[in-house]
């Protein structure tokens, strides 16, 4: 840095700060961030006795305005401060120091000239100095708060309570790079070379040139705007409103360019008798976009025998306009051509597809044309003698009509020096002679609106004859805003750099309380419940939902959000700035999820506290948070298979966990029964308590299960875990309650017959009892039967429990075969239960 | 005049610039503790913690760096390295393009760690995803415990880049993302895009073809 930028720089930094606030010194240094190097200015400032150093992000070096420097870092000049030279290594880093304070390491580089290094030294005796003064007591550092938050990025209320999206990475990139165009573009002169000729239905013969019209200039223009009238006026013509360009008159155009250049047609567009034909170079091609055309009839009948045309593209960054139109004719219909010109301007629309402009919506707009105003005056053959513009212009209708602002509002023309342009007798340079005998009149005129454009010439061609109209030509310097691709490149790169700072720093955050909810031991039947605090502290509106997760294994599982014995209060939802939720979390292991339980926990350790399930909270675009959900299961006989509680030779609580996997996973009964022949223990004691006190209850099962929720479940689970020796904690309707419970809860149903087999063999009865034999394992059909005998005992109870073959039917069908249709299975248990077993039963009783 | 040379470069049609934008889904995996946040928050932001807290979820930040024409966009998905954790991995690299697996040149067994996450992704992420090996905290390099040597022939028999990098000091951090954007194939509509989302969901964090022009 030399010493008047230096200078400069400190003063800059220097109006950052109140007052009071001491810069004591600066320093010009670098951060890479991704593969950027960003200047940085340090700058060490005192407040009272406490010092800290600030950070700068320097958008514009050397800085002049307050808004080239913002505050990166703030770092208060404490015990823990800390600058380090040590880290440096070779090529770039070894120009590297880093500095410390509290959590803060930041990493800077430095210019390795000589001043810099001078500066360096002297910055860094500061620092020591000041890092020795430090003392608690000194260390007020209140006075950096203003700073800090300064830092953060504003609230805007309106986004922050979801008033308003927030702005996307797209809209800021556009705004951004919008913002910073006056840096990568600049102005470039084009030609535009303007012509207008009301042709009066004259054809474009083979002799005629229009070289005299198009060719006056040394150097080839860029851009030729031609607009012709009067092309063709029959009434065929006008009743179709032709549109069709006509390419004699292209071609007459294309071949009367200026000759040192190649010129191609960019855009032509005609209504009746009026056509605009853009020419450009060939060159200049490739730099315009968004062409489009627009067309507007006026008058009664809006035919199109009077109008405009006109075409719009945009050159480089500037968007253009040409107009062509011809205005209602006469001398006294003024009026009615200041409607026409009303109506093409407020009817003439141009849409490329993505947006649509009218006319004035242009950078740099040409209007050109027959426009048909003529000379008030009583003495049209004064006019005839004085055909200098100079002499008339008080006269001129236009001239009037402009000046009271009616047409042409803004619009500029340049100055008239050619004779009037109407009307002369065809082939001659004479005024007509017909018997109208019509003034003459500055018809034909060339006007433009928009900054940058000098006119360079603006005259008639008087050696044209054809028509009664002589052609007007008008020539231009448009200065036209340009990209320059080195500048844009850089500064494109910069912007999606700050695109990218810009999407981090406004990413939506959500804080949970905690990561991990424990819910301790879980028992079979019982109901947890965890609250998850979810605060949003950040300037955003945050949109959550827990997410499903993956399985692991490729079948097509269903993806789930979590296990289906959790429960989340709130799955998705939204949090506007500075709110917060409690998320409830509950879990209740029921007959379904307690065999499924004990699969999951396999591997589990008895006493361990495991991870039983992880939620993905997503917080939408924003960051994931995982909430791990901790918890001991207890077995239960619930949950177990109807033989592993028949190996079971003491309470299920005093087996771990990974015994009874073992125990489950004993497919092939290597581990002998401990249990009576007839079903396992639980099965038993539900059914021998039934007998005694349960058969004359009234509905002892009900159809709508009302004791399923019953807090006595919970007694009868840890009468039955712990094998107490305690009387039965339970009614006789909770017992009928658990009976069922066990069949569900083991993890394969009772009758293993699917429905497919029943369908087949319904109603036989011999034929079911061989399906019976046949398809259900001993152990199983030992139960089943014994489970029907004491069905049959309360079905012969009916006068006074109420419950028929039908009802318990109904309601221990799907409990035992767990099908999709329950109609089948329940006529299977209806042909048990009304048919006689006893004979079966003993047989099968009596097989080990 | 008109004819003048007009800026620099080649003139185009306004509104579509050379300048190619691709994007890149990338994501950082490797046992705990060994600097994948604070790798990520070098690269981002410039900056180091001493203290990183622990990541307990996913973080996402995007950041662009510039390799000649092309503008390449990493969406960067800086992952828990937690064991627990494990099974929640795929979500991240489903899809990914890039992976950078990290370990500590201070701890063998994040060596071997980082080892069965890539075997891991060889299986399991897509099949032209660009891997890189970072042995993070270089600046420690007193107490290493992974030899250079052994790291890199274990990175050329796989096919992966590798770097011994420092979050700390910031050597090799803007260098291996410099490398792996320069690996990444950057023409038109190469490879399938998935939804940068861990699942596919509504969000529009997604990037259609790979390059936009």
């Amino acid at each position: 840095m030399s010493d008047n930028i230096k200078h400069a720089t400190f003063l800059t930094v220097e109006k950052k700060f109140r007052q009071g606030e001491v810069v004591v010194a600066i320093l010009e240094a670098y951060q890479i961030v991704g593969a950027e190097h960003q200047n940085r200015i340090l700058a060490v400032v005192k407040s009272g006795s406490s010092s800290a150093l600030f950070s700068f992000d320097c958008y514009n070096y050397p800085p002049i305005n307050l808004s080239d420097l913002h505050i990166t870092s703030v770092l208060p000049i404490n015990e823990t401060f800390l600058i380090d030279n040590s880290t440096a290594g070779y090529g770039v880093s070894s120009h590297q120091f880093q500095i410390m304070s509290g959590n803060e390491n930041l990493t800077y580089y430095y210019y390795p000239d000589e001043e810099t290094l001078r500066s360096k030294e002297v910055f860094e005796k500061i620092l020591k100095r000041l890092i020795q003064e430090y003392t608690e007591e000194n260390g007020d550092f209140s006075w950096l708060q203003a700073y800090k938050s300064s830092d953060f990025t504003e609230i805007d209320y309106n986004i922050a309570s979801n008033k308003f999206p927030p702005k996307n990475r797209e809209s800021k990139f556009r705004e951004e790079l919008e913002r910073r165009k006056p840096e990568y573009t600049m102005y470039e002169p084009y030609k535009v070379y303007c012509a207008t000729w009301n042709v009066n239905l004259n054809q474009p013969v083979e002799d005629l040139s229009l070289r005299e019209l198009l060719f006056t200039t040394n150097d080839a223009p860029d851009i030729y705007c031609i607009g012709l009238q009067e092309i063709d006026m029959s009434a065929e013509t006008i009743i179709k409103s032709e549109t069709r360009p006509d390419y004699n008159w292209i071609a007459k155009i294309l071949e009367g360019a200026h000759p040192s250049d190649i010129y191609e047609e960019l855009v032509t567009v005609r209504l009746v008798g009026m056509m605009l034909t853009i020419l450009v170079k060939k060159s200049i091609r490739s730099s315009i976009s968004k062409i489009c055309t627009s067309m507007v009839g006026t008058g009664t009948l809006k035919f199109g025998n009077k109008g405009g045309v006109g075409a719009s593209f945009q050159l480089n960054e500037t968007c253009l306009c040409f107009v062509n139109s011809h205005l209602a004719a006469h001398v006294q219909e003024f009026e009615r051509r200041n409607e026409d010109h009303d109506e093409i301007l407020r009817r003439m629309q141009f849409n490329d597809g993505f947006k649509s402009r009218n006319i004035l919506e242009h950078d740099q707009i040409f209007w050109i044309g027959d426009l048909n105003y003529r000379i008030t005056i009583a003495d049209d053959d004064q006019i005839k003698m004085f055909c200098s513009y100079d002499k008339w212009f008080y006269f001129d209708q236009l001239h009037i009509e402009k000046q009271k602002k009616r047409v042409f509002r803004d619009f500029q023309e340049g100055k008239i020096t050619f004779k009037a342009t109407y009307k002369y007798d065809p082939g001659t340079d004479e005024w007509d002679s017909s018997e109208k005998s019509r003034a003459p009149a500055w018809c034909d005129r060339i006007f433009w609106k928009g900054s940058r454009i000098e006119q360079l010439a603006y005259n008639s061609i008087m050696q044209l004859r054809m028509s009664d109209h002589k052609p007007v030509y008008g020539v231009f310097i448009s200065y036209i805003l340009t990209r320059d691709e080195q500048k844009f490149k850089k500064i494109h790169e910069e912007v999606l750099k700050t695109v990218d700072k810009f999407e981090n720093d406004n990413q939506p955050q959500l804080v949970v309380a905690e990561t991990d909810l424990d819910f301790g031991i879980i028992q079979y039947h019982e109901h947890y419940s965890r609250e998850l605090l979810v605060a949003n502290n950040c300037h955003l509106p945050a949109h959550f939902k827990f997410l499903p997760k993956s399985s692991d294994n490729q079948r097509n599982e269903r993806e789930k959000v979590c296990e289906d014995w959790i429960k989340i209060s709130h799955p998705k939802g939204e949090l506007l700035t500075g709110n917060s939720l409690s998320i409830r979390i509950d879990i209740f292991i029921d007959e379904i999820a307690a065999p499924e339980i004990m699969k999951k926990l396999c591997d589990a350790k008895t006493g361990v506290k495991g991870p039983l399930d992880i939620l993905v909270l997503h917080i939408e675009n924003g960051r994931d948070i995982f909430i791990t959900i901790f918890g001991e299961y207890q077995p239960s006989v619930f949950g177990l298979r109807l033989d592993t509680l028949m190996k079971l030779n003491k309470p299920v609580l005093e087996y771990s966990l990974k015994e009874l996997n073992e125990i489950e996973c004993d497919v092939n009964n290597l581990i002998p029964f401990y249990n009576s022949a007839k079903g396992p223990r639980e099965i038993y004691l539900m059914i021998d308590y039934l007998y005694r006190n349960g058969l004359n209850i009234p509905h002892l099962f009900h159809v709508l299960r009302k004791h399923r929720l019953s807090p006595r479940i919970c007694a009868i689970r840890d009468w039955l875990d712990t094998w107490s020796v305690e009387p039965f904690p339970g009614t006789p309707q909770t017992a009928a309650e658990v009976l069922l419970k066990i069949f569900e809860s083991s993890p394969e149903p009772l009758v293993t017959i699917t429905e497919r087999e029943l369908s087949i063999y319904l109603p036989n009865f011999e034929r079911c009892r061989e399906l019976v034999q046949n398809k259900i394992p001993l152990l199983n059909r030992k139960i089943f039967l014994y489970l029907i005998m004491f069905l049959k005992e309360i079905q012969r109870n009916y006068m006074t429990n109420g419950m028929d073959d039908r009802s318990i039917a109904k309601i221990f069908a799907p409990a035992l075969c767990r099908h999709k249709q329950d109609q089948l299975s329940q006529r299977f248990l209806l042909l048990f239960l009304s048919n006689d077993i006893k004979e079966f039963a003993k047989i099968e009783f009596d097989k080990n | 005049m008109a004819n003048n040379q007009r800026g620099g470069g080649i003139q185009r049609p306004n509104g579509a610039t050379q300048n190619k934008i691709c994007q890149f889904k990338l994501v950082l995996l490797g046992e705990s503790a060994v600097g994948k946040s604070s790798l990520v928050l070098r690269f981002v932001k410039g900056q180091f913690h001493e203290y990183q807290e622990s990541t307990i979820g996913a973080a996402f930040l995007t950041q662009t760096v510039h390799i000649e024409e092309t503008a390449v966009k990493f969406e960067i998905w800086d992952t828990a390295g937690q064991e627990r954790y494990h099974s929640l991995a795929p979500m991240y690299y489903r899809g990914a393009q890039a992976a950078i697996v990290v370990y500590d040149i201070q701890n063998q067994d994040s060596f071997v760690r980082a080892q069965t996450w890539v075997k891991e992704l060889q299986r399991q992420a897509s099949p032209n995803i660009v891997i890189a090996l970072a042995g993070n905290k270089a600046d420690l390099a007193a107490s290493r415990a992974v030899d250079y040597e052994e790291a890199k022939q274990y990175a050329d028999e796989n096919g992966l880049l590798f770097m011994e990098t420092s979050a700390k000091t910031a050597v090799n951090v803007n260098e291996i993302f410099l490398a792996i954007a320069k690996k990444l194939p950057k023409n038109e509509g190469t490879g399938p895009q998935q939804n940068i989302r861990p699942s596919g969901n509504e969000t529009n964090r997604t990037s259609g073809n790979c390059c936009s022009k």
